[in-house]
């Protein structure tokens, strides 16, 4: 159901910027949790389809009903407290968690929007889930002897628990948001353990998102057999040229896409084909290219899919929904191309 | 007592974080006011040194941006923490304008009475992290770097800064495959002549490989971050001039115990016998909230009063 028969398929990564007057509304003491709820429904509703009329093959709801990929699910597992803001860059911060006692899983806390998109849309649903190694790396350890056995209890006792009880309620794909993934080159063989632990016993197709690697994920390499994942979606397209063509020079921010084939990958590869920090559009035709340089490396187009770098949420809707358009128009570029 | 400072980036409140988001008309007096309130905190600490908080520099290259021939590239993690700094392209000769630092701190904020410090950038790791077009080679690249951050140190020496540290995480994370000669001589036109101590902090690495080379480069001590570096590995080498050690985890909420913490550096410090001992965090504070940095000061000086070494 979930693997794709079409060359490129096209998907999303997550998040959108949520519409402003969503942000308003929920900012609004005066209006009650019952309308702020049906407010979160029509932004959802209205960012499902939104995605659909675009075209992408795979869909969800922007992840419009949550604050962020770590505040929102922290808030939701025993064990954390915030202990407050920290820079990421500049002006931005983000709120930063101590891990106090023993990790546990609470609650479903992806239920609700699951529930709403399913009902919602006849696409393939693709949740994203926050990865334990990720929720680990963003917080203060003050409980765990190591990194290693905080990485592994999120995994076993929290991540996979949510994976599982989602995967109950027809999920049909789950992809496993591990943007910190490759931060600490010495610390992969834990992240190929927890993505381990967490797809154990999960009767669906498992994707994992890592972005921003800093090491052009050449930590992640030797990794990629062992892990147990469908599909590696990753960013790339911050790091390449905007010239057209299928030449190695050319395309030279998927140099990484050689060394996963030399070290034996032939799983699927989420292919990040727009940038998703600068609002300079891509043409079609560069989207193209691009996955025609990555079907030249590894063969087999259904394996490919078109995806942003990330999410969307830093860009404009505007600009946002015309680089999904984007993805889709060069994904048909392509396929054109092929036959 | 040994001496003890805490230099960098301190994290910002989260009323001043709230007034940047909004860019709050009144935005520059709240950097000043938040600036005092964390000097004061330094001073209620009894640090031997006080410094600007440095609560405007965005990361701890942006000021160089303004110089001639240096533009602002992408956004790059900063080493395996999860925030990140915007990387300067070298466009072109770099200028000797010499003021840049000092154009960026706030010594009118800072007590007469006390003894201040600064850091900057060491020249190795300004190389490293930023990206060269116009330089030949790495080394004129550099020497080029560490002659500019000559001038930037002597105008800070003129200013009456009395001790300049030299963030070197660069140096400490790349341990294994650096050039300490070619180092050495960068570093050491910083400190010819300059009157003003220098240190070089070595932090987000182990340096246990290099110490005893890093013991060769003519300046007036180390600072090891004691969280990356193994203490007992230091132990056994001739320090001869001073030693700093990073014994307040600033990566970390966990609070150090005071005693404990002091009876692991008096320790150490008794071992090692260097002429000049010190303590300070681990890295800048900004990696904390800023509750947790606060109390962290309060940690580092109260450590400090603890250690035995004379």
């Amino acid at each position: 159901m979930s693997s794709m028969t079409k060359p490129f398929p096209t998907q999303e990564i997550g998040s959108l910027k949520k519409p402003e007057w969503l942000l308003e509304l929920v900012r609004n003491k005066q209006i009650s949790d019952e309308d702020k709820s049906k407010a979160r429904n029509d932004a959802a509703y209205l960012n499902i389809k939104t995605l659909e009329d675009i075209g992408l093959d795979v869909v969800y709801d922007g992840e419009v009903r949550r604050i962020e990929m770590y505040e929102y699910p922290v808030r939701y597992i025993d064990g954390f407290e915030f202990a407050g803001l920290v820079r990421s860059w500049d002006n931005k911060y983000y709120k930063k968690a101590r891990c106090v006692s023993k990790v546990r899983y609470k609650t479903n806390f992806h239920l609700d929007e699951l529930k709403f998109v399913k009902e919602n849309s006849n696409r393939t649903v693709k949740v994203p889930v926050t990865g334990p190694y990720t929720l680990a790396d963003w917080s203060y350890n003050e409980y765990y002897k190591n990194k290693e056995e905080f990485v592994l209890d999120l995994a076993k006792n929290v991540v996979r628990q949510l994976i599982i009880d989602l995967v109950n309620h027809d999920a049909d794909v789950i992809q496993i948001d591990e943007p910190a993934a490759t931060t600490h080159p010495s610390e992969m063989k834990i992240f190929a353990e927890a993505i381990n632990e967490c797809a154990k016993g999960v009767n669906a197709k498992i994707t994992v998102h890592a972005c921003y690697s800093g090491n052009d994920y050449q930590a992640l390499v030797p990794y990629t057999l062992e892990i147990k994942t469908s599909q590696f979606a990753l960013e790339f397209a911050n790091r390449d040229s905007w010239k057209l063509g299928v030449s190695d020079d050319v395309r030279n921010g998927y140099s990484v896409l050689k060394a996963l084939k030399e070290h034996g990958y032939n799983g699927e590869i989420g292919l990040g084909v727009v940038d998703v920090h600068v609002d300079d559009l891509e043409p079609p035709e560069l989207v193209r290219d691009r996955l025609l340089y990555a079907a030249k490396i590894f063969g087999d187009p259904t394996k490919i899919y078109a995806n942003p770098d990330c999410g969307l949420r830093t860009r404009t809707r505007s600009i946002a929904f015309e680089k999904l358009r984007r993805v889709v128009k060069g994904a048909e570029l392509a396929r054109q191309s092929l036959s | 007592m040994i001496k003890t400072f805490a230099l960098g980036i301190y994290p910002r409140s989260p009323k001043l974080i709230d007034a940047t988001r909004k860019n709050d008309k009144k935005l520059q007096m709240l950097f000043k006011i938040e600036k005092k309130k964390l000097i004061k905190e330094q001073q209620k600490a009894k640090l031997s040194y006080v410094c600007d908080p440095l609560l405007d520099w965005n990361d701890m290259f942006r000021p160089f941006s303004n110089l001639k021939g240096v533009s602002l590239g992408a956004l790059n993690r900063f080493f395996e923490t999860n925030t990140f700094y915007r990387r300067l392209i070298i466009n072109g000769e770099l200028d000797d304008y010499s003021n840049i630092i000092k154009s960026n701190l706030a010594f009118s904020l800072l007590p007469k009475h006390k003894e201040v410090a600064a850091c900057m950038p060491d020249p190795y790791t300004f190389a490293d992290l930023n990206e060269n077009k116009y330089y030949k080679n790495h080394t004129d690249y550099l020497f080029a770097i560490a002659d500019m951050l000559k001038k930037e140190a002597q105008t800070l020496a003129k200013a009456k800064v009395k001790l300049i540290q030299l963030n070197a995480p660069s140096i400490a994370y790349k341990s294994d495959n650096v050039d300490i000669s070619l180092i050495k001589d960068a570093i050491e036109r910083i400190k010819q002549g300059l009157k003003a101590k220098v240190y070089l902090h070595l932090y987000f690495g182990s340096v246990s490989k290099i110490f005893s080379r890093l013991l060769d480069i003519k300046i007036d001590g180390l600072s090891i971050d004691v969280s990356s570096t193994d203490l007992n590995s230091l132990i056994g080498y001739k320090v001869d001039n001073g030693l700093c050690l990073g014994a307040v985890d600033a990566m970390s909420t966990r609070m150090e115990d005071v005693k404990e913490t002091a009876k692991i550096i008096s320790n150490a410090f008794d071992k090692i016998g260097p002429k000049e001992a010190y303590i300070s965090t681990t890295c800048d504070l900004e990696f904390l909230p800023y509750e947790f940095a606060v109390k962290k000061l309060s940690r580092l000086g109260a450590i400090a009063r603890n250690v035995k070494y004379d």
